[in-house]
């Protein structure tokens, strides 16, 4: 029997206001509530409530034997708990199901392992308290934000303690073999690695709706079957997306809620497959051989690298330029400047400055709250002049202050 | 005939209508019938262009160019008279239509082939018209009534040569082309530069717009330089949108030079480069200089251009006390427009209602960072630029200190604009307008 892991991501940005040139040193508010706080609720009716409704109910019907995980970043409920707890509660029920396992991530959802491994490390312990805090629970398998991943990041993260981690399956690095079944980390063995098998998880989270994909209408005994085929080279399917598939990047009348309505019974029908949590998996497959990732990869774009947020000098600057001020916020010991600095390192930031085939209108533009990547720069950078300005007057006041001392 | 054209492969003849050409370029519409003429010739058109006197008539590699002023001497007849008439009630402020309420076009007199290629062969002779001296403005004191005398002339010329297709540019061409198709029934396409409602916003004249509007509504196929154009068509005049198709302007690469290493250390300089009108916005211009000069007063703003708002600006500037950092360098011809796109180190179009918009394309070409007003047709086409809306004059001055203090901006923006440029160029517009004239030969061979 072939399992199949569902994993769901829920993030959701604080985005920036309209912070122009003319607020640096006048504004210390730089996040857009009322925009976060429409889109939320938008993404919670056409996405969180009803998914999550739709998630217990196949639950109840399939006697707990559908189960899947969940990564929610430290941002995504802080919003939930401001903005919709209805949402947030929506959620702990499911976890309390004990039909959902819930992953570690960066509190920031962060790409804060590039440049500063203290801070990432934080980001990771902040995260973890939150879980505890809302959830009750300790996670045992980590993912990194937007599923980056190389053997560094895999060697780090079984220095922390955990027992797996969540990757893309690299072409690249898996070579000839199945991304469907669990690896292990070349130096670390001891961490086992689940690989996204990015085929059947982008027939759902990308293609779904596509009338002009070959395949469409995907219905679920097409998709069960494209699992069936799969299952001949494998022992887990992973099946890795964001929870916003359902309703809002594949809106409720292309029929993902449907298509998922009818999946747990279909895959589980005759015995051929169960669902497997991550923390199973890593415990209960064995792994067939040793992954190695020298590069960072990705579950973004085409590439499937860091080039999304990583890429042009644009993204390169507000990257240095916000992590060099890491010592300086720490320094203060404001509570309150180390909130929004970090919230700062949160990786959407940098993916609205992405160039990267801009002139043909992707993908990043669909995500994006600005009209263009020169935009996304230049109110990050405006933002970042003003929390340089608020860092260096907070200095003087220190300085005076020990000199009266 | 246009069964013969597709059996044949033959490009139809276009006969054109336009108002400016160069040397007689007042903005962009001159500039623009010559990328597109240049282009189509390219492609083996044969055209015959005729434009409002001052024009040395002339033929050469597949072009024609007549100048209405030669046919002075054919248009002494009844008709002209009666036209005449009319604009005379117009002037009194009448409600009355010119040309359009002469229902008579077709006896106008005719030019034989022999008297136009006599005309061609008087060697470049040019004639002086009273009512507009050779050093003038290329518009005239009495516009209407010049548009309304070119496009009687013009329009019946077309009697006497050989052609396919009539193509004419703008309000001031449209009644020579409605007459030509009247008097060869030929199909008639009408390019939209600009529309009355861009030129004067708000505030338009009458005339100009049925002028317009009949136009569009006689054109077998009209063409809008944008969606924003189409959308005003559509919208202000009621034209079927099914018959307008959206053209896009060019930009020839090639006679754009490259970027000059720029003194560092020097003042920065941001350009606005165009008519000194309200269409263009350059008020706003103005007061987004006051607003960055209250943050950075080490910049100098450049309006380039001559206008009838030239005055009130130099008074605002004093007003606001930013005189020394305003520099009103009227007009610029040729080689010191490439200086300035040089120069700067920004540029600006703050049109508050532009069709398209060729300037930002010519920075663009400069290698200069860009920020356009979302009013204008040239933000369709554009991505690697910078954009506000007219009106925001708070974000415009934003912008413009964040190109001059971000240079990671500034040079990425510099990088990526030839992205921009690459797909527009006046040969693919030259290739859309031959099908465009295949279209409609071919529609009125079927309605014939």
């Amino acid at each position: 029997m072939v399992s199949v892991c569902f994993y769901f991501q829920v993030h959701q940005p604080d985005r920036l206001r309209d912070y122009r040139f003319f607020d640096i040193g006048r504004s210390p508010f730089y996040l857009d509530d009322r925009n976060n706080d429409l889109i939320f609720k938008k993404v919670a009716n056409k996405c969180y409530l009803p998914m999550t409704r739709l998630l217990k109910r196949l639950i109840k019907q399939t006697d707990g034997q559908f189960k899947f995980a969940f990564s929610f970043s430290g941002v995504f409920l802080e919003q939930a708990q401001r903005y919709a707890p209805q949402v947030l509660e929506a959620f702990q029920e499911l976890v309390a199901s004990g039909c959902v396992e819930i992953l570690s991530e960066t509190y920031y959802h962060s790409l804060s392992f590039l440049y500063s491994k203290e801070e990432w490390k934080e980001q990771i312990d902040l995260h973890k308290q939150k879980i505890w805090e809302v959830f009750g629970e300790k996670p045992k398998v980590f993912r990194n934000t937007e599923l980056i991943y190389s053997d560094w990041i895999g060697e780090e993260i079984s220095k922390l303690g955990y027992e797996g981690i969540l990757a893309e399956g690299s072409d690249d690095s898996l070579g000839w073999r199945s991304p469907n079944y669990v690896y292990a980390h070349p130096k670390n063995p001891e961490l086992k690695l689940l690989l996204k098998n990015y085929k059947l998880s982008d027939d759902i989270a990308f293609r779904f709706s596509n009338q002009s994909w070959g395949e469409w209408p995907l219905t679920t005994e097409k998709f069960a079957n494209w699992i069936d085929n799969a299952s001949v080279d494998g022992s887990c399917i992973n099946l890795f997306m964001d929870f916003e598939t359902f309703g809002e990047h594949q809106w409720d009348k292309s029929g993902i809620f449907e298509f998922m309505r009818y999946l747990p019974k279909e895959l589980l029908k005759e015995g051929k497959h169960n669902f497997i949590l991550p923390s199973e998996a890593i415990n209960e497959l064995p792994a067939v051989g040793s992954y190695e990732c020298p590069n960072y990869t990705s579950w973004a774009d085409e590439e499937r690298d860091i080039s999304a947020w990583n890429s042009n000098p644009m993204q390169k600057e507000a990257f240095e330029k916000i992590y060099s001020l890491e010592n300086q916020v720490k320094e203060t010991g404001d509570a309150n400047l180390l909130d929004i600095w970090r919230r700062l390192t949160t990786s959407d930031h940098f993916y609205y400055m992405c160039t990267k085939n801009y002139s043909d209108g992707d993908v990043h533009k669909y995500f994006s709250p600005y009209d263009s990547p020169y935009d996304g720069y230049i109110n990050f950078m405006n933002v970042f002049k003003d929390l340089e300005l608020r860092l260096a007057r907070s200095a003087n006041v220190v300085e005076r202050l020990n000199s009266l001392v | 005939m246009a069964q013969l054209l597709t059996e044949q492969k033959r490009k139809p003849k276009i006969l054109m209508f336009g108002w400016e050409f160069p040397p007689y370029v007042a903005g962009g519409l001159g500039t623009a019938c010559h990328g597109m003429v240049k282009a189509l010739i390219r492609r083996g058109f044969d055209i015959t262009l005729i434009l409002p006197k001052n024009v040395t008539s002339s033929k050469e590699d597949g072009l024609t160019i007549l100048g209405a002023e030669f046919f002075d001497f054919c248009v002494k007849t009844k008709i002209q008279e009666k036209l005449i008439e009319n604009i005379r009630t117009i002037e009194i402020e009448s409600p009355i239509e010119p040309y359009l309420t002469i229902n008579e076009p077709l006896q106008m007199s005719r030019l034989s082939e022999e008297a136009i290629q006599q005309i061609l062969s008087e060697e470049h002779k040019t004639v002086e018209h009273s009512s507009v001296a050779g050093n003038k403005s290329v518009y005239g004191d009495n516009l209407i009534e010049e548009v309304v005398r070119y496009n009687q002339v013009a329009g019946s010329i077309a009697g006497s040569l050989s052609f396919d297709v009539i193509h004419c540019h703008d309000w001031l061409t449209f009644g020579a082309g409605i007459v030509a198709k009247e008097v060869t029934g030929k199909p008639l396409l009408c390019h939209v530069h600009a529309t009355e409602f861009d030129r004067c916003p708000g505030n338009g004249n009458d005339q100009v717009r049925h002028f317009e509007k009949t136009g569009c509504e006689a054109a077998d196929k009209v063409m809008a330089v944008s969606q924003f154009t189409k959308d005003i068509l559509i919208n202000n005049y009621g034209i079927n949108s099914n018959k307008i198709d959206v053209l896009h302007n060019g930009i020839d690469l090639a006679s754009q030079s490259k970027k000059v290493e720029k003194k560092t250390n020097k003042k920065p300089k941001v350009l606005f480069l165009g008519r000194v009108t309200y269409q263009k916005g350059p008020n706003y211009f103005l007061e987004a200089a006051h607003r960055v000069l209250q943050v950075n007063s080490n910049v100098e703003f450049i309006v380039a251009g001559a206008g009838d708002m030239v005055d009130y600006l130099r008074g605002r500037a004093y007003e606001l006390g930013i005189q020394e950092s305003v520099n009103f360098t009227g007009p610029l011809k040729g080689n010191a427009v490439k200086e300035a796109y040089q120069l700067a180190d920004c540029f600006v179009l703050s049109s508050v209602s532009e069709p398209f918009g060729l300037t930002p394309l010519e920075a663009l070409s400069n290698r200069l960072p860009v920020i356009i007003s979302k009013q204008s047709g040239v933000s369709e086409v554009l991505k690697h630029v910078l954009r506000y809306d007219f009106w925001d004059v708070e974000r415009l001055a934003s912008l413009i200190l964040s190109v001059l203090t971000y240079k990671t901006l500034s040079n990425e923006l510099q990088e990526r604009a030839y992205d921009d440029l690459h797909p527009i160029s006046w040969d693919r517009v030259a290739g859309n307008l031959e099908q465009k004239y295949f279209e409609v030969c071919e529609s009125s061979l079927v309605a014939a």
